[in-house]
């Protein structure tokens, strides 16, 4: 039963799309912030870890399990870990994990995007308050607390990047923006490394007791004090982010994947991507927004938390403004060149937008086609379908605000992320059986992987996700979640579970019923 | 300076050889069109 579906023309084109649309807002925005909030070298420890003993075995296992369910027409999540359970259950036990994947992929997708598309608007606004000199002169800290205090222009920058999204989608004018990325995209690496060079020769703008260079020490200088008291914690957000820059643990991976050739290279291509990322995250993401907060916290911090130090500070910036990090540190940079750094940050801000608009048009085709494939609603009400979703989910985001509502939702994030990896390996590895995916995965495979991968993919990665899961699901539970974020998640939840059930039972319905193989793979 | 900047540059390096190594044996493997 296996079908021919559109594949990649090379897969170094494969890889450019998907470094596209990995390089963005997780790199420039998410990862400063969760470096602030958990200790700087602290958090880089349990990062590197989860970066070698997660993020590349989970980029193969869903690269393996996307190629799988491409075979056999699928590209959402539900039906293929349907299929791969069933090398190990009966249907309608197959169906439980099918739609337990599903509804995890589907929820996760739409809560992240209901902040992360904020973030672009964000963006889009900071592309405007440069131009027009807005925050030049002023508390950078202030001005962004002012500017989401202002709803009307928030609802604005949003309001204008989920239409141009929803548009873009609609029209099917992917091909279009390709042609831009190509462009845009080089062009923020470029701009980012010299950003990154002018970060380095700062030193001390504003004070001599605060440089750069210090941000630096902060992010580098391993603190296995903080690590200890904030074990579990770290952990997480560690694991999260290594999950939400490679875009690991929503679907997504796997939908691209399902565009591949049976016997196209999967192993490669996964090193491949995820370290044109790390490239994008730890050189340059790393180096931009906390050591510039770092040289102008005397600006942004309350005189009280200076006095604490350079960690304190740090922590107050990112605890204070959460995922809006980025957007109190970076200004200061463009207004420390005068008139023409307004030239610069609009710029910077433009390429940011657009790096966070295309990661934002990958997830909402994503979407897009998972109604359609799997409800078959036709492509323009999927669309529309989609854009009220997102409508929805981001109104609270405007009128609740970052701290009850955006920070809580981003913190459990990391935990659904987290969790879906466990589930990836559950399925896609242990149920799928573990010589079945490392058969898989050397198929067409330009490198060997050496056996101590599957190891760590067998044993060592499940071990390390549910550290972190199990240490902080009672905090989740006890009180970690506001109400209205809690209850978001179980509705999304829901209609997660809802829309896998009805998409694995349009093509198998009959041998679950039957709760026997009847479509042979 | 403290010993920040070593473990910086290394971090650094490993994803620089890691970045190199697979886009320059991705190419390689493309141009000789193995795989597929």
């Amino acid at each position: 039963m296996e079908q021919q579906r559109d594949q990649w023309a090379t897969k170094i084109g494969l890889i450019l799309a998907m470094a596209g649309n990995a390089v963005g807002l997780g790199n420039f925005v998410r990862f400063p912030t969760q470096v602030a909030q958990n200790g700087g070298g602290a958090f880089m420890v349990p990062y590197f870890l989860a970066l070698f003993f997660l993020g590349i075995p989970i980029m193969w296992v869903e690269w393996v399990a996307g190629r799988y369910g491409g075979k056999y027409g699928h590209g959402t999540l539900g039906p293929s870990y349907y299929l791969m359970a069933r090398e190990s259950l009966k249907p309608r036990s197959a169906l439980i994990m099918g739609i337990i994947s599903g509804m995890v992929a589907f929820a996760g997708v739409t809560l992240l995007n209901s902040y992360y598309l904020h973030l672009i608007g964000w963006s889009a606004a900071y592309t405007w308050f440069s131009i027009t000199g807005a925050y030049f002169g002023k508390n950078t800290g202030q001005f962004f607390s002012n500017y989401l205090s202002n709803h009307t222009e928030v609802f604005l920058f949003w309001g204008i990047t989920i239409v141009t999204i929803a548009i873009a989608v609609g029209r099917g004018v992917s091909k279009g923006i390709e042609k831009w990325v190509k462009v845009m995209m080089p062009l923020l690496y470029i701009f980012a490394i010299i950003m990154v060079g002018y970060v380095f020769v700062l030193g001390s703008p504003i004070d001599p007791n605060w440089s750069t260079l210090d941000g630096f020490a902060f992010i580098w200088t391993p603190n296995w004090a903080y690590l200890k008291a904030h074990f579990a914690t770290v952990m997480l957000a560690a694991a999260g982010q290594i999950f939400f820059t490679l875009s690991l643990g929503m679907g997504i991976i796997q939908n691209y994947a399902s565009y591949l050739g049976p016997n196209d290279d999967v192993a490669l291509s996964g090193i491949a991507t995820v370290s044109l990322n790390e490239f994008a995250e730890v050189v340059l993401g790393g180096s931009l927004a906390i050591p510039l907060a770092t040289a102008y916290a005397p600006k942004i911090v309350p005189p009280d938390v200076l006095a604490q130090g350079k960690n304190a500070a740090l922590a107050w910036i990112g605890h204070k403004f959460g995922l809006g990090f980025a957007y109190t540190s970076l200004p200061n940079v463009f207004v420390s060149m005068g008139q023409i750094g307004r030239f610069f940050g609009a710029l910077w801000f433009l390429l940011l937008w657009f790096a966070g608009w295309t990661s934002a048009i990958a997830m909402y085709n994503y979407l897009v086609a998972l109604f359609e494939e799997d409800l078959g609603i036709k492509r323009n009400v999927g669309t529309w379908l989609v854009l009220l979703i997102y409508f929805i989910l981001g109104l609270p985001v405007i009128y609740i605000g970052l701290d009850k509502y955006v920070t809580p939702l981003d913190n459990w994030i990391s935990f659904q992320l987290t969790l879906l990896a466990l589930i990836d390996i559950i399925v896609a590895v242990y149920l799928f059986k573990p010589d079945n995916f490392w058969e898989e995965l050397h198929k067409g495979a330009y490198v060997k992987i050496p056996t101590f991968y599957k190891w760590i993919t067998l044993i060592v990665a499940p071990i390390f996700l549910l550290i972190p899961l199990i240490g902080t699901f009672k905090g989740f539970v006890s009180g970690g979640i506001p109400p209205t974020v809690g209850a978001v998640i179980i509705v999304m939840f829901i209609i997660g579970a809802i829309e896998t059930y009805f998409a694995i039972k349009k093509k198998y319905g009959e041998e679950i019923e039957k709760n026997e193989v009847l479509i042979k793979v | 300076m403290g010993s920040w900047v070593i473990y910086m540059l290394f971090a650094w390096f490993v994803i620089f050889a890691m970045m190199f190594w697979s886009i320059g044996k991705l190419l390689e493997a493309e141009k000789q069109g193995q795989g597929s």
